[in-house]
């Protein structure tokens, strides 16, 4: 091994070394807590964000989350930023599941979390049946988009929940929420938090125009298709992996083209007229916190692709002087 | 019908007629079951034929501006077009049933397997016991936790929470979810051994494809974009025309994804888009025979 040069080494590194290495780089930075990378917002995060925040206490936005925890790191936080940007807007919200029976439940143990968060923040909590209705999960998502155009209401009709007021359970349209919606368009925004490719049906269900404008919070793996439908304004917003949700964060915490004390706004977007203030003031949240973790991750996979091709590069080298 | 179920919560009457339409049901699929094949080919056929027809005929058929299922159609099309609506709503109902059944011929399925290997002890026979074992553990509690909540909605709150809410937490939460998270963990390790052994710049493509990717995996990393845009920004004094801004790590990116990326997806999508429609029309048609044939 002592004769061996050291570029050889570097090619011969044991798979369990790189994977212990990961296992520090990923997990290390998840105990150091408040951690802020400044980060540029896009576009299409942008969009979301300024969409999000035209909603006011009479809309109504349709959360489709089709995730697992397969893809938690990503979908979580985004499901998580979307509902504090409505909870600060005081939006009202259906939430169901259009792709994995295990998606309800789990989009169940995020609101509840969130209302924890809340409860200890001393904010009021997201009330079923006032503030959100739980449809829970309806397969054949293709034949329910189109159901869901032609008839909302009978779409949904089949679903029902609790009345506090004499804990009745009754039809969702007879909440508070739902109580004057007539067509899918009554309601303001759809929101599809997803893992898959699930977007794509709705576009192309919901027509052109679009019956209601989407948006999308998709995982980095599907981010690219996706960009297109961005681009081709089929959807309204969209945030992709956990880049997308920290730049979401970053205008939660700093706005938009919002200036404090007469400092330069840190968000600036010059095609949007006016100012958007922050949701919670120099607050991150849940992507922050890891995206030490993916930098640290991603670190390691360019140093491992470098220094596998440290050998090829060198012969090459060597190959030419000779 | 469906109304009084829903506003009841479940009516005797409800449940009586979904009772009756179920014996129905399995009296349809025995027949069928009991036909000659050829003449079950030509059931399915019509059925199959039917049912995408509602969905082409939703596709084309014209429809007024902003249309609202509650509008009184005031001519034949739009007469036309709004049974064809119902159809299609009905159609999804009927869709999702199907679905409902599918889960059942997947239990079906997987108890005659594995319940056949268990009573025969054949080999790894203590896997298939396992699995029956789990399977009908999280049914139980998942039932009786839906029950619960059908009794007594406060046994959402965690703090009325019983032995049900709490089986079904450790079943679904600690032990289902965690080992789910746990397996796509897994594929970051492979990822990591497959950059460091495999992602090789043996020829000129190669060579291409690698910068590419790592100029994608810098972008991505917010810290490492922000640094590169404020170099940027420094060497160009902020003057947004200065021929510099081309290759901050942002414009880099963009790029990469306008010129590159986007355009082949779409490319990509619309082979298979074409390739979904012509296999499309071919189930729809009956011409697609399988590979049996």
């Amino acid at each position: 091994m002592a004769n061996i040069p050291m570029i050889d080494r570097l090619q011969r590194i044991d798979r369990k070394v790189l994977y212990i290495l990961l296992v520090i780089i990923a997990t290390v930075p998840l105990f150091i807590p408040g951690t802020v990378i400044p980060t540029k917002t896009g576009p299409d995060t942008q969009a979301l964000f300024i969409r999000l925040n035209q909603l006011d206490e009479n809309s109504v936005v349709i959360i489709q989350s089709d995730w697992t925890v397969s893809s938690r790191g990503e979908s979580q936080s985004a499901l998580e930023a979307l509902l504090r940007v409505l909870h600060a807007r005081n939006a009202k919200f259906v939430i169901f599941s259009g792709a994995d029976p295990q998606a309800p439940q789990v989009a169940r143990n995020v609101v509840a979390q969130m209302n924890r968060n809340f409860k200890k923040e001393g904010l009021r909590e997201f009330q079923p049946w006032t503030d959100y209705l739980d449809l829970g999960y309806f397969p054949q998502l293709e034949s329910f988009a189109l159901s869901m155009v032609n008839d909302v209401r009978k779409a949904w009709g089949v679903k029902t929940a609790v009345d506090p007021a004499d804990g009745q359970r009754k039809t969702v349209f007879a909440s508070p929420i739902l109580r004057n919606v007539k067509k899918l368009g009554d309601m303001t925004l759809y929101v599809n938090v997803t893992a898959s490719g699930t977007p794509k049906i709705l576009i192309g269900r919901f027509g052109n125009p679009q019956v209601i404008p989407i948006a999308a919070m998709v995982t980095g793996v599907m981010g690219p298709e996706h960009q297109n439908y961005f681009a081709a304004k089929q959807l309204v917003g969209l945030s992709v992996g956990l880049r997308g949700v920290v730049e979401l964060e970053t205008m939660m915490a700093n706005g938009i083209n919002y200036e404090v004390g007469g400092k330069e706004a840190f968000v600036r977007v010059d095609s949007f007229r006016g100012s958007v203030p922050p949701v919670a003031e120099g607050k991150y949240y849940r992507a922050m916190s890891y995206f030490t973790s993916l930098h640290a991750a991603m670190t390691l996979l360019i140093v491992c692709v470098v220094l596998g091709n440290l050998g090829i590069v060198s012969r090459k080298l060597k190959g030419k002087a000779r | 019908m469906l109304a009084q179920f829903v506003a009841r919560g479940g009516s005797a009457d409800a449940r009586n007629w979904a009772f009756i339409w179920f014996l129905i049901g399995v009296a349809v699929v025995v027949t069928l079951s009991r036909t000659p094949s050829q003449f079950r080919r030509h059931v399915v056929t019509a059925f199959t034929f039917s049912a995408g027809l509602l969905y082409v005929l939703s596709w084309l058929w014209p429809k007024p501006a902003g249309y609202s299922p509650s509008q009184i159609p005031v001519n034949g099309v739009e007469t036309a077009g709004a049974k064809i609506a119902e159809g299609v709503t009905m159609m999804g109902s009927i869709l999702q049933v199907i679905q409902g059944v599918l889960l059942f011929l997947g239990v079906y399925s997987v108890l005659r397997i594995h319940g056949g290997r268990l009573t025969k002890m054949r080999k790894d026979w203590q896997y298939s016991a396992a699995l029956l074992v789990a399977m009908f553990t999280m049914i139980i509690v998942g039932y009786w936790d839906f029950r619960d909540s059908r009794i007594n909605p406060n046994v959402v709150s965690a703090e009325n929470w019983g032995f049900a809410q709490y089986a079904k937490d450790f079943l679904f939460d600690g032990l289902l979810q965690t080992m789910d998270a746990a397996m796509f963990s897994i594929i970051a390790f492979f990822i990591l051994n497959a950059a460091y052994r495999a992602f090789r710049i043996r020829s000129v493509e190669a060579t291409v494809l690698l910068a590419t990717a790592l100029i994608v995996m810098l972008a991505l990393m917010g810290g490492v974009e922000y640094a590169s845009g404020e170099f940027v920004n420094r060497v160009t004094r902020d003057d947004p025309g200065h021929f510099f801004n081309n290759f901050s790590l942002t414009a880099i990116r963009t790029w990469i994804g306008a010129v590159f990326q986007q355009p082949s997806i779409r490319g990509l999508e619309w082979g298979i888009g074409i390739g979904a429609l012509s296999m499309g029309l071919r189930l729809w048609l009956n011409m697609e025979r399988g590979l049996s044939s």
